[in-house]
């Protein structure tokens, strides 16, 4: 077996696509460095010691170990020195980026990475997407990660470095914005999906509508400062392009002569402010996410559909019984979750208005809606951004981190980083849809802000002129949507949340107990120490902790209602231990943990085991009042 | 007319002009002192001693009719020459620990790799310098300082400084790094070995 072969065994166990395009390139000339190992010059320059690259790496390693990441992001694998002493060091948990085929090819061919790439946690990535995939997959917004470069590879590659450089912390921002938002909304998210259950009924799965719009254009409308420059154009596209807003920017298209056929909305806060009470919120339907705030489907409006979304395992489980088997791939904001939907009624093609992703000149979103004046002001040396604006009535600063994406024009655009998460994930879609759905065209006619790779960059009037040619049966199309809709399985509803409370009964007796034997080694470790005689109610803990996992499975739900918890415990175990506590100190400091987490456990039971049995009896209500609705219309 | 004092010991001499400077002065004995290997090392003028490097300062310039006292302290070539190897000797030390940091930061890509990258740079040519002052001295006052003639590495060391210079116009700093750590710090270490006793 040939050094290649070999690589690409175990290499390609973990991503079969980094061989491709391998094949037909020439590798760089590999040279032996004097005290062993190899080296080799690219572009004019060395990229490791000609003399002793294994030395030149420790250095390099040492310098990391440091930093104490929890995972190094390597750019440039070169002939492997540097990921070697890492492992070596006992940084096993890397992911390598290449940026040179070449260089790629060189080393693969000559030298054997296969026992470094052995290491479960070592990945080699060779395309950006790869490896942003890589750390949403592997990685945690509580892990403290690490990009690294060696001076050659910045000196040869310096923007590939720096684009990778801002995607890796991009993505780790989205990551740790998934966490706040987790910690911020889960419990809301439950409680909002629990006080839906009696308008669900009467709002029909956004599904309905797959391959209704079969080639229709869309048009999907974002609040960004430049939409008021498609004022005019977008009121040429009603009636012919399926117009859908995003809440924030339904009352500046409203102001621009635009009643738009969807508002899609899924903020878990009520937003009566963005509605105008009055006769064009009758013309529009409302697009919701089942764990919107309940308020929201209390609207006035001409329809109402909902979306399950994967993030809640109570609801997700659900929607099928609702009659829905569609869950949208969302990116934070309504606007990415609408262009999935797109492609789900057959929208083709989309086209993106107001979706700047940057503030404006002196504006974060358009004028007409909930931003009544603003001012920004960006700091570019201490890498922030104030932003002053009154929504409605209220005056309000707020200041947040700069950040930076790449621009229309092709110049840096001013960010932060809702909106860079937004659009990073954007780009991974498309990347996405090119491979998925080829066919399906993705415009960006916004006309300003950022650049959005993988999607076509266009003028609205092109997109008026190549795309849009007559009127379309819209309405009609929707209203023969809505008449089909799936029939709810209300038994299995009432089930499920029946034995949820069941299981939320017995997880919180089994935590009581707990409570007990965590309670009762406390008091022994306080008379007699740290002795065999806690080894009893050490072992019953954790018994007890096996059953309340085994009860769990049967209802996952109980986690997502504790994330708090678990992102608290997870701190907890990243802390650096106290020595100077002894052991002793350590094992009532864990034991302090467990009783946290138990007592949370325990009030989480009690609150939704009540709350379950009440979902229980208000779908069997529901069905009552189906079925009575059913004889009164002789069905 | 002051009084003079070379090495605590009273002199006499002529200002025939009364215009004669300390230079003069210095100059004149430096001669006489010549074939004694001997040269005035310091001096204090009406007890203020000169700071380092007098010879080119403003004491040298002054009118001895002006002082009241002068005082000239000598040394030999030798015990000044022992001197200058000395330090040459310590400093390529220096330049050597210097090299280190230099490498280690070239390696890591720290930017404080240009400040000792000039350190080191600056250094080597200082000792060459140092080393050709003491080797001219060792001919002129037929004396045996080094155990081999440092003329023998100046070529070299030159070579190698071109080559940094090429290297580091290059960008490439990996080679610039092996270059110091395996190429200038080993030649420096010959040069210590080699050249001192």
């Amino acid at each position: 077996m040939t050094v290649f072969e070999k690589n690409l065994r175990n290499i390609a166990s973990k991503d079969p696509a980094i061989f491709e395009g391998l094949e037909n390139c020439q590798g760089v000339e590999i040279e032996e460095a004097k005290a062993g190992g190899a080296t080799f010059r690219y572009k004019g320059i060395y990229f490791h010691s000609r003399y002793n690259p294994a030395t030149e790496a420790d250095v390099q390693a040492v310098e990391m170990a440091g930093k104490k990441p929890d995972w190094v992001f390597l750019f440039g694998l070169g002939c492997g020195h540097l990921l070697s002493a890492l492992v070596q060091k006992g940084f096993k948990k890397v992911i390598v980026f290449e940026p040179s085929t070449e260089i790629l090819k060189g080393a693969l061919e000559n030298i054997d990475l296969s026992p470094v790439f052995d290491e479960e946690k070592v990945f080699l990535a060779v395309d950006m997407h790869s490896a942003i995939e890589r750390l949403r997959g592997e990685t945690e917004g509580f892990d403290n990660l690490l990009v690294y470069s060696t001076a050659p590879y910045k000196s040869v590659f310096p923007k590939e470095l720096s684009d990778f450089t801002n995607r890796i912390h991009n993505a780790h921002i989205t990551n740790q914005v998934g966490i706040k938002t987790d910690m911020k909304s889960r419990s809301a998210w439950i409680d909002n999906y629990l006080s839906n259950l009696k308008s669900l009924p009467f709002a029909p799965p956004i599904d309905v509508l797959r391959d209704r719009f079969k080639g229709v254009p869309m048009i999907i409308a974002g609040a960004g400062p430049s939409l008021r420059k498609n004022g005019e154009l977008l009121r040429e596209f009603k009636g012919k392009a399926l117009i859908v807003a995003a809440i924030t920017s339904y009352k500046p298209l409203l102001k621009l002569g635009v009643v738009p056929d969807f508002v899609i909305a899924s903020e878990m806060v009520d937003l009566p402010e963005y509605f105008t009470f009055g006769e064009d919120d009758k013309k529009t339907r409302l697009i919701l996410g089942e764990l919107s705030h309940p308020g929201m489907f209390e609207r006035d409006v001409k329809g109402k559909f909902v979306f399950f979304s994967p993030y809640l395992s109570l609801s997700a489980t659900h929607a099928g019984l609702w009659g829905s088997s569609y869950f949208p791939a969302i990116g934070g904001s309504v606007t990415t979750a609408a262009l999935d939907m797109g492609i789900m009624f057959g929208c083709n093609p989309i086209t993106f208005v107001g979706q700047d992703l940057s503030f404006g000149e002196n504006e974060t979103h358009a004028p007409g809606g909930v931003y009544v004046a603003q001012n920004v002001r960006i700091d570019k040396e201490n890498g922030l951004i104030s932003v002053e604006d009154e929504y409605i009535n209220d005056k309000q600063t707020y200041t947040y981190k700069l950040q930076w994406l790449k621009g229309l024009s092709g110049k840096p655009v001013p960010s932060k980083y809702d909106w860079a998460t937004f659009h990073q994930w954007f780009e991974n879609y498309m990347h996405y849809l090119k491979k998925e759905r080829p066919g399906v065209r993705v415009i960006n006619a916004t006309e300003g802000g950022a650049y959005i790779e993988g999607m076509e960059h266009t003028t609205l009037r092109r997109v008026l002129e190549t795309c849009v040619n007559k009127e379309l049966p819209l309405d009609a199309a929707i209203d023969g949507a809505v008449a089909s809709r799936p029939r709810i399985d209300y038994t299995s509803l009432e089930a499920s949340f029946r034995d949820t409370a069941a299981v939320l009964s017995r997880v919180n007796r089994l935590a009581a107990s707990i409570l007990k034997e965590a309670a009762e080694a406390k008091n022994i470790y306080a008379k007699k120490g740290l002795t065999s005689a806690l080894k009893g109610n050490i072992d019953r803990i954790k018994r007890l902790e096996e059953s309340i996992f085994d009860e769990s499975d049967r209802a996952k739900f109980i986690w997502e209602a504790l994330i708090n918890n678990t992102y608290a415990l997870k701190e907890y175990l990243k802390e650096d231990m106290d020595d100077s506590a002894g052991e002793g100190g350590q094992f009532l400091r864990d034991l302090e943990a467990v009783i946290g987490s138990y007592k949370s456990m325990t009030a989480v039971c009690l609150r939704f085991a009540k709350r379950f049995d009440e979902a229980a009896a208000s779908i069997r209500a529901a069905r009552g009042s189906e079925e009575n609705r059913g004889i009164a219309a002789g069905l | 007319m002051p009084k003079v004092y070379l090495d605590n010991m009273q002199i006499d001499y002529e200002d025939t002009g009364k215009d004669s400077t300390i230079r003069e002065l210095v100059s004149a004995l430096d001669k006489e002192l010549g074939s004694l290997k001997r040269f005035i090392f310091e001096i204090a003028v009406d007890g203020t001693d000169a700071p380092h490097g007098w010879r080119g300062g403003e004491v040298s310039g002054r009118k001895l009719s002006e002082c009241a006292e002068i005082r000239l302290t000598t040394t030999s070539v030798e015990d000044m020459a022992i001197v200058g190897l000395d330090t040459v000797r310590e400093y390529i030390n220096v330049i050597g620990e210097t090299i280190e940091a230099c490498v280690k930061d070239l390696r890591i890509g720290s930017p404080s790799a240009e400040a000792a990258f000039s350190t080191v740079f600056e250094g080597v040519i200082e000792v060459v310098k140092t080393m050709d002052a003491l080797s001219q001295g060792t001919i002129r006052y037929n004396m045996k300082l080094f155990k081999k003639k440092p003329e023998e590495y100046f070529s070299p060391l030159h070579q190698k400084l071109e080559t940094i210079t090429n290297v580091k116009k290059s960008g490439d700093t990996v080679l610039l790094a092996d270059v110091l750590e395996y190429e200038l710090k080993p030649l420096l270490e010959e040069i210590k070995e080699e050249v001192f006793h």
